[in-house]
């Protein structure tokens, strides 16, 4: 069948092949657009990558041979792009120890430390500042003493008394014999020159900028790179780089405010194995995430295509009505629904309670907070089953079904040895990846419970699922830790992926998914 | 010649270039386009959704004062979070708006650099505001707006301010509402709200050096004074007076449907109190009777520069002179209702603005939230030991005990 | 000759045994259908009664104790089109701009996909299936952040698709619906006979004809649920919404409606937000309705036939 597929291939209809023209040239012209300023930049990475996806596109509908890549391609581009490669970079980042503290690169961590050494000299003079080039392009900073009104000349030699200095209403220098002054315009775009300027007024002292302002102050931190070391001439503390632990440390192990990114190799992945919080509770929490994920898919799928089942009778009457509000819950935002859900389950004031005569504390029981995270997250979830089971009841093979009736079959029997089993072929693999989605399904329990119940002391909560654990482990306690938090996610992606895979194959041997 | 000039050879400190190293990858039009008068480049200022509409006003003058264009950008809830994401890469705005207790987390991230405030400057703004923008010695914010929590009280049906504790529960009672008293506690509990009961019976978070300096080893949850405040908590929940019930969906609901006469809450209630017509007054929350004054946190709101800032010259200039002017402060305070920091501003915001006074009044004993990253482990256990001896889930002392635990378990790790 | 196998079937219905009552029979064949989905009708409204009682309360909080609004205004909803600081008439066409051609893209480009993994046998297949149902368990949390990485790289070159533009959003919209759908519609096209396929290829038409011509027209159905939920899943999200677009103007439904919900917004900005969720949901349903024709029928047991 392939052969005479590739053959055919080859006799396209004139629409088909303009068609391909045309998009193939918004291609090409996309490229030399994409292309510009990436030369421009001089990104040459970037552009050998645009270049080879644009050179596969091109191959892929030029060719005649494999058919199946001309479908494939658009699709897995943009998996590439946007799915797959976030999770690179997660799986990447559980390798370093990103997170607060060191989330900057170890350049940016020396300069903040630095910085943080630089004090204002007490009883130094402030000034108002203006910038302007000397006649031989020497920059140089035009200072107005805020106290009283002299006027100063800055450059790499120090500072020297400038006369012929005219200022405008704020004090500042507008105008100085000698001296091009610069706009403000002029100085936002040239700002960056004005790093490479250091004034200095004494041994140690020096004239700092800040804004159009500008003060006296003095460093006291240095960093040499001889011993990777910064150095605090004021208290004489010595903070030497750890490249381990991507942080500066003194002598007896005292950190520096800012530490940098590195890598930490299987570190994250052997805390996350040996963190009493996580080992501890873990089975516990797994059981009850199956369940949770199980019972989220089992009742949403029965409410939905119970509904669906009752609603798919040609010439019933209102069907359009009730398709309207089935999809309802699906069309309100679920944050705030969400919310409405927690309103509702208020021991005190709220309706479910109201409703049904009961005093059940939704958030303080196990069983009665599982019940509340289940019945809402049924009600978020059954319009999605409800169209999914649309599609698939109309995808049924009418024959199949009016063989059934001629053998007699009906009603439950019909559907349960005919209707159900053939859905499932086509939903299976849905049901399956609704099950991951609710085995991660971090926003319900997050916003509704919370993971509550919890007693005080407790790291682990009634409704909490490993996601949510996770989260709170990574991002809770203190602050947060990127790489500890990337390596449960690649732990829990192995679990839930495992399970997703042996059900798949299980299925897959009673019914012919692949067919 | 009144000032010395020394050889640049005994000035080696790369800090002191004039500027610190920012935007030094902005050079790409170097000289060759000096004529023009625009400036290309722009000021961006992240904030958050309540202070985006106010600051889009407020920073039309400077742009016509320095003639750049300023962008306010908004970030609802992930303000700190997305601007993380982007100063870490380098990208992100100059400056952002954001709460006190952010600088611990921020500078130790290196994403924010330290501001140098002239000294008049300074002497200016309240000096507790700057000491909880205050990280290690340096000073990483400018503060513009403070808030604490504050009894609010609806004088029809309670006509009298209440001085302890006590006299409150007894006033609620005799107003014959469904609630005694609204604050906010939740399912997981509140230390934010809960604080003020916890101060006035002697409980502390972290011990204090009289600097303003916090102590992250010596957690004082389960301290004498912390624990009568949890067995406080127990016996007013028993009492039914604390509810984990009373969470923020109905706090401000409960005390504009007049379903209780007192309500522990910010400024932030006011707008939906004014807006329901209701006659209400704001005071200080009171402290137990024969215990210590109710000090609430203070929160103050300020003005960081990212040290990813591309234009940090204009940053700079906006956050240490331009936020200080006494005309913009009042016109920040008017909009936002809250107490301003510069100290001049302040006083004549409050002249006749009874609801400042009250809420300065409450402020009085006020301590700033903890802005050390230590204080990241006391939120959670201590507000679910709080709902915990509320609920009756467990005596106070329990879950004071237990609460500290955690914490210093935390703080450890 | 697809619409008349849905009447044909539609006539011959009623054509049930005679012995039963016509009550009964009613109940049988109808009634319990009715009675299930006003089961399912009653639980699907209770929380949205909320949302509409807020909408209509004239202080404009959330009554929780009541279902009933303590008064009638629709004054929440006449702050959603004067006020400048809800631009919700913006906020309703920026989503409207994105959501709808990110379906659109992304159903053709999934359609595509489905077709391949449907009709073709070629070396990877099953690997590539399976992956492509993996790759969506992977724990999301932290996807933000090099979502946040990948387009501020892309920003630096193209401004036009990079954070802040609506251009960049669409571009996740469309990938990250792309699993989803594929199994969705690869399910559905595995239904149509392959004997259509061979008779076309007798009939001279190349695979492009045979997907277009015939593939797509006779998977109707299955194209506007996907649709459907595509679209829904774009217009309810907020998380990398608030990522990309932060100029309260430029602001999606979602993200604009969750700024009138923050923590320190007042509380009387929750009828505004009930208002603008229920017009939202008007919009949502209305797209429903209108797709609901395509959805409705039985298009290939009568090919097969015809």
């Amino acid at each position: 069948m392939l052969d005479r597929r590739s053959r055919t291939a080859g006799t396209a209809t004139a629409t088909g092949l303009i068609v391909k023209i045309a998009v193939l040239a918004l291609v090409a012209g996309l490229a030399v657009w994409a292309a510009l300023p990436l030369i421009g930049a001089e990104a040459w990475w970037a552009l050998a990558l645009e270049a080879a996806i644009v050179a596969i596109v091109f191959y892929t509908y030029l060719q005649r041979r494999a058919i199946p890549l001309k479908y494939l391609v658009p699709g897995t581009l943009l998996l590439i792009a946007f799915q797959i490669l976030p999770v690179v970079m997660t799986v990447g980042t559980s390798f370093s120890n990103y997170g607060d503290g060191h989330r900057v690169g170890k350049e940016q961590a020396i300069e903040a430390i630095v910085a943080a050494g630089v004090q204002q000299t007490p009883g130094g003079a402030t000034y108002l500042v203006a910038v302007g080039e000397s006649a031989d392009g020497e920059l140089t900073l035009l200072l107005t003493d805020t106290a009283d009104g002299s006027t100063w000349a800055g450059t790499e030699a120090g500072l020297n008394e400038l006369d012929g200095a005219r200022t405008d209403d704020s004090g500042r220098v507008a105008d100085a014999d000698g001296y091009t002054v610069w706009s403000l315009a002029e100085l936002g775009e040239r700002q960056g020159e004005l790093a490479e300027l250091a004034v200095p007024t004494g041994p140690e002292t020096g004239i700092k900028v800040q804004g159009l302002s500008a003060f006296e102050g003095a460093s006291t931190r240095s960093y040499d790179e001889s011993c990777d070391c910064i150095t605090d001439s004021a208290t004489g503390v010595v903070w030497h780089a750890d490249d381990q632990s991507g942080r500066f440390l003194t002598e007896d192990g005292q950190a520096a405010l800012v530490g940098w990114r590195v890598g930490v190799g299987f570190d994250n992945y052997l805390a996350v194995l040996t963190d009493p919080d996580i080992r501890g509770p873990f089975f516990g929490v797994f059981v009850w995430n199956i369940a949770f994920a199980a019972g989220s898919v089992l009742l949403t799928f029965a409410v939905g295509l119970g509904v669906a089942m009752a609603l798919n009778r040609p010439g019933m009457r209102g069907t359009k009505a009730y398709r309207a509000v089935m999809i309802l819950p699906y069309a309100m935002p679920s944050f705030a629904m969400i919310l409405m859900w927690a309103q509702m389950f208020n021991r005190d004031f709220g309706l479910v309670n109201d409703l049904l005569g009961l005093s059940v504390n939704w958030y303080g029981e196990t069983w009665a907070a599982r019940t509340m995270v289940l019945v809402a997250n049924t009600w978020l979830g059954f319009p999605y089953m409800f169209l999914i089971s649309l599609g698939a009841l109309q995808a049924l093979p009418a024959d199949s079904l009016e063989a059934a009736k001629i053998d007699g079959a009906t009603g439950f029997t019909a559907f349960r040895k005919i209707t159900l089993p053939l859905l499932l072929v086509a939903l299976t693999p849905l049901l399956i990846s609704s099950f991951a989605f609710n085995f991660n399904n971090f926003n319900i329990i997050e916003l509704l419970s919370g993971g509550a119940p919890f007693r005080s002391g407790d790291a682990i909560g009634g409704t909490d699922l490993l996601i949510t654990y996770a989260f709170r482990q990574a991002f809770g306690s203190s602050s947060a830790d990127y790489g500890f938090a990337s390596a449960v996610s690649v732990f829990i992606f192995i679990i839930v992926a495992t399970i997703s895979a042996v059900m798949f194959r299980t299925t897959r041997n009673q019914e012919d998914v692949y067919s | 010649m009144r000032r010395r000039t020394i050889g640049t050879a005994a000035f080696s400190a790369a800090a002191l270039s004039t500027l610190t190293a920012c935007g030094s990858d902005d050079d790409e039009n170097e000289g060759s386009d000096s004529e023009k008068q625009e400036f290309s480049g722009e000021l961006v200022i992240w904030a958050d959704e309540t202070r985006t509409p106010v600051l889009k006003e407020y920073v039309a003058e400077f742009e016509a004062q320095v003639g750049v264009k300023v962008t306010v950008e908004e970030h609802v809830e992930t303000l700190r979070e997305d601007f993380l994401a982007a100063a870490e890469q380098g990208q992100g705005p100059d400056i952002i708006v954001g709460a006190h207790d952010w600088a611990g987390q921020l500078a130790g991230d290196g994403v924010i650099v330290p501001v140098t405030l002239s000294e008049d400057r300074a002497a200016a703004l309240n000096e507790t505001s700057l000491k909880a923008f205050t990280v290690d010695g340096n000073l990483y914010g400018v503060p513009y707006a403070l808030e604490n929590l504050a009894l609010i009280r609806n004088t029809d049906l309670a006509a009298e301010a209440p001085a302890t504790f006590e006299e409150l529960i007894a006033a609620g009672e005799a107003a014959g509402t469904d609630e005694i008293l609204t604050m906010e506690v939740g399912v997981d509990g509140n230390a934010y709200s809960a604080y003020p009961l916890f101060s006035s019976m002697g409980g502390y978070l972290f011990a204090d050096d009289g600097q303003g300096n916090l102590d992250p080893n010596d957690v004082g949850v389960d301290s004498e004074g912390g624990i009568a405040a949890f067995e406080k908590f127990a016996e007013l929940g028993e009492a039914g007076i604390l509810k984990t019930t009373h969470d923020a969906s109905n706090v401000i609901p409960f005390f504009i449907d007049g379903k209780t006469a007192f309500m522990i809450s910010g400024p932030w209630a006011l707008t939906d109190v004014q807006g329901a017509g209701i006659d209400y007054e704001v005071t200080a929350i009171p402290g137990f009777e024969g215990q210590g004054p109710a000090a609430p946190f203070l929160g103050v709101q300020g003005f960081y520069v990212s040290a990813t800032a591309s234009n940090a010259l204009f940053a700079q200039e906006f956050v240490t002179n331009y936020v200080l002017t006494e005309e913009l402060q009042l016109q920040l305070a008017e909009a936002g209702g809250r107490l301003p920091a510069l100290t001049a501003a302040a006083e004549t915001y409050s002249e006749g603005n009874a609801d400042i006074q009250g809420f300065a009044a409450a402020g009085e004993d006020a301590v700033p939230m903890p802005n050390i990253p230590a204080m990241n482990a006391v939120w959670e256990p201590f507000g679910r030991a709080e709902a915990d001896a509320i609920d009756g889930a467990a005596s106070g002392e329990d879950a004071a005990t237990a609460a500290a635990q955690s914490i210093r378990d935390a703080i450890a790790s | 000759m697809t619409r008349t196998s849905a009447t044909d079937r539609a006539r011959k219905a009623p054509k049930r045994p005679k012995r039963r009552g016509p009550f009964a029979r009613w109940a049988a064949d109808t009634g319990w259908r009715h009675l299930v989905a006003i089961l399912v009708v009653v639980f699907a409204l209770i929380p949205i009664v909320y949302v509409v009682s807020a909408a209509f309360n004239p202080t404009g909080t959330l009554s929780a104790t009541s279902l009933l609004p303590s008064g009638f205004s629709v004054n929440n909803f006449e702050r959603l089109f004067t006020e400048d600081n809800i631009p919700f008439a913006r906020w309703f066409f920026n989503s409207l701009v994105i959501a709808v051609p990110a379906a659109f893209i992304s159903i053709f480009v999934s359609s595509l996909a489905a077709y391949a993994f449907s009709r073709f046998r070629f070396k990877g297949r099953r690997p590539m299936l399976l992956f492509l149902l993996l790759i969506q368990m992977f724990p999301a949390f932290l996807s933000v952040v090099a979502l946040y990485l990948i387009f501020g790289a892309i920003g630096d070159f193209y401004p036009v698709a990079g954070l802040n533009s609506k251009l960049g959003l669409m571009l996740v919209y469309m990938g990250g619906a792309l699993g989803v759908s594929t199994w969705l519609m690869k399910g559905f096209f595995d239904t149509i006979p392959k004997e259509l396929d061979e008779a076309a290829v007798i009939d001279g038409a190349g695979h492009a004809q045979i997907f277009f011509g015939m593939i797509l027209p006779l998977s109707a159905p299955i194209i506007a649920i996907s649709g459907i939920l595509a679209f829904v899943g774009t217009m309810n999200d907020f998380i990398l919404a608030s990522l990309f677009l932060t100029d309260r103007p430029e602001m999606t439904l979602a993200v604009g409606l969750k700024t009138l919900t923050a923590a320190n917004s007042p509380a009387s900005y929750f009828g505004v937000f009930a208002a603008g969720t229920l017009i939202t949901s008007v919009l949502t349903v209305t797209v429903f309705m209108s797709l609901q024709r395509y959805i409705v029928s039985g298009l290939t047991g009568g090919a097969v036939k015809g």
